[in-house]
């Protein structure tokens, strides 16, 4: 039973990381891989504040504006570059951050990370377990409801219009460069938000939870589910995270479990891809009319 | 209206614009005609700020706007459409003309943030009813829920064009617009570019069909290799021996 409250509320962590990459990958079509870096800011200033006797809604406040001004450094370059390049440059900041956290032992812990972080407290009470579950799910589902009608106002509008013709937004006076810039920033800040709850959650961060390997994993779960859906996201994360505890189950021989799990993992991974590459809640490219 | 003086631009080694000096009256409708290759289009590019020039000026009502970006150059007073036609595929026809028509204080993440969280009722203003006019205009209102990833090549340039006529800037400047679109649709646009003029406003138009020139264009600048050859009322411009010469081949 802990265990299963433990997944619900890493696929809740997930769902505000899935959703928050979402803004800027489908609806932006900004392509990026640092979205770990910004959750390790999140998960590393609530430790790191949590020891000088900062409540926990300004660690987690603090975390959110260093991961915004951070997450501006990373619009820069898309003002310039999109697509590989964009990833290319994203790719670096997500590697100058996993080494920054590696190598600021005095700071960060270094390779051992930061252990005993408290739970989170409200009201003066602390909140773990099935409480701790119940919050997160609020968070996600308040993270969902936000950015669902941020994306349909005129600034979502907007950003849909930057990903299909920027040049065309441009002529029509439209600010692409404040666009692109406010929407990292965000979605930054709500990555930061999602290590700031994860932090409290496991009571302990190391390098290891927030490299680039897991921008990867939140950049598929975005693809899986349906880019630019928001919805379809919320779909990846719940299944990227309860897929490997469900293939636990799988029957294999005891020599190769884990590599053959990990195969099929994959190949349940490429299937979907090969049937669905608009994700699993994505839409189809419309057929032009007659 | 629009000044240019002594507009350069090189293209790996092509020097396309060489010193194009002419002005763009208010109130009319100037047309640029030219053969293939002479620099219509990139003039016009030049002037919206999609390419800067290598040397000249550029004034807009008088201020000089040579070294503004092209957002910014739209925003002091002038808009434009495409050679080809571009479209924002994932918006429906609708939603297009409305974020060009949705002004700028309306489209930050802070507003519409605050709307999202609750925190701020203040509606965005919405023209929708510009939006259904523009729509009517260029006869797109039965279209108005498609996305325009499916709309046909005549119908992303009426898009476009609608979308610039919601923009509402002073001076338009249309690259050939009517360009592979029905000879019914030609003669209509006329009907609008020409009311569009009578309200006021400064059309810059890149045209091959000069029937079209004709029944429109108050002004002509004819562009040969890169320099203004003759520039002046339409009626003259077409019946100076050189630019028939040199243009129509006659």
């Amino acid at each position: 039973m802990a265990y299963l409250v433990h997944l619900l509320t890493i696929a809740n962590i997930y769902i505000v990381l899935a959703v928050s990459l979402d803004l800027l990958v489908g609806y932006t079509g900004l392509i990026s891989l640092a979205h770990a870096a910004f959750f390790a800011i999140g998960a590393y200033s609530t430790a790191i504040l949590q020891k000088s006797d900062i409540g926990p809604f300004v660690a987690m406040a603090t975390g959110m504006v260093l991961a915004a001004l951070l997450s501006v450094l990373a619009a820069l370059p898309s003002l310039r570059v999109r697509g590989v390049y964009l990833l290319i440059v994203t790719i670096a900041l997500q590697i100058v951050t996993t080494v920054v956290l590696l190598n600021w032992g005095e700071l960060t812990g270094g390779p051992g990370g930061i252990a005993r972080i408290p739970p989170l407290v409200v009201f003066g009470q602390p909140v773990h377990g099935l409480a701790f579950t119940a919050l997160t799910s609020v968070v996600a589902a308040a993270v969902f409801a936000i950015c669902w009608r941020l994306m349909r106002s005129p600034f979502g509008t907007l950003l849909q219009a930057v990903r299909d013709d920027e040049l065309g937004c441009l002529m029509l006076g439209k600010n692409v460069a404040l666009a692109k810039i406010s929407v990292f920033a965000f979605s930054g800040a709500l990555a930061a938000m999602a290590g700031s709850l994860y932090a409290h959650h496991t009571s302990y961060v190391d390098p290891s939870g927030f490299d680039v390997i897991v921008s990867i994993l939140i950049l598929l779960m975005v693809m899986l589910g349906g880019a630019g859906t928001l919805y379809g996201p919320v779909v990846g994360a719940i299944t990227l995270t309860l897929l490997p505890e469900v293939l636990r189950f799988m029957p294999a021989p005891p020599g190769v479990a884990a590599a053959s799990k990990q195969l099929v993992y994959g190949l349940l991974l490429v299937i979907i891809i090969f049937f669905r590459p608009q994700g699993l809640l994505g839409k189809g490219k419309s057929n032009a009319r007659g | 209206m629009l000044e240019l003086r002594g507009l350069r631009k090189r293209f790996k080694g092509n020097q396309v614009l060489r010193g194009v000096t002419g002005c763009v009256k208010r109130g009319a409708a100037t047309a640029l005609i030219g053969s293939n290759g002479a620099g219509k289009s990139t003039l016009l590019n030049v002037i919206s700020g999609l390419l800067s020039s290598d040397e000249g000026t550029i004034l807009l009502n008088g201020r000089d706007i040579t070294r503004r970006s092209g957002f910014s150059r739209a925003r002091a007073g002038i808009g434009r459409t495409f050679q080809h036609p571009r479209a924002f595929t994932s918006l429906t026809v609708s939603e297009a003309i409305l974020m060009a028509r949705t002004p700028p204080g309306d489209e930050g993440i802070g507003s519409n943030l605050a709307r999202a969280l609750g925190v701020s009722k203040r509606a965005p203003e919405l023209d929708r009813q510009r939006v259904q006019e523009c729509l009517e205009i260029c006869r797109l209102d039965h279209l108005s829920d498609v996305t325009a990833d499916r709309l046909s090549y005549g119908e992303r340039k009426l898009l476009m064009f609608a979308q610039v006529l919601a923009f509402d800037r002073d001076l338009i400047c249309l690259d050939e617009l009517c360009a592979g679109l029905e000879a019914n649709v030609v003669e209509y646009l006329v009907g609008v570019f020409s009311e569009l003029v009578r309200n006021g406003k400064t059309i810059l138009f890149v045209e091959h069909n000069l029937e079209l020139v004709r029944a429109l264009a108050d002004e002509i600048v004819f562009l040969h290799e890169g320099t203004v050859y003759r520039s002046g009322p339409a009626g003259g411009v077409l019946e100076d021996p050189e630019v028939i010469s040199l243009y129509l081949g006659e």
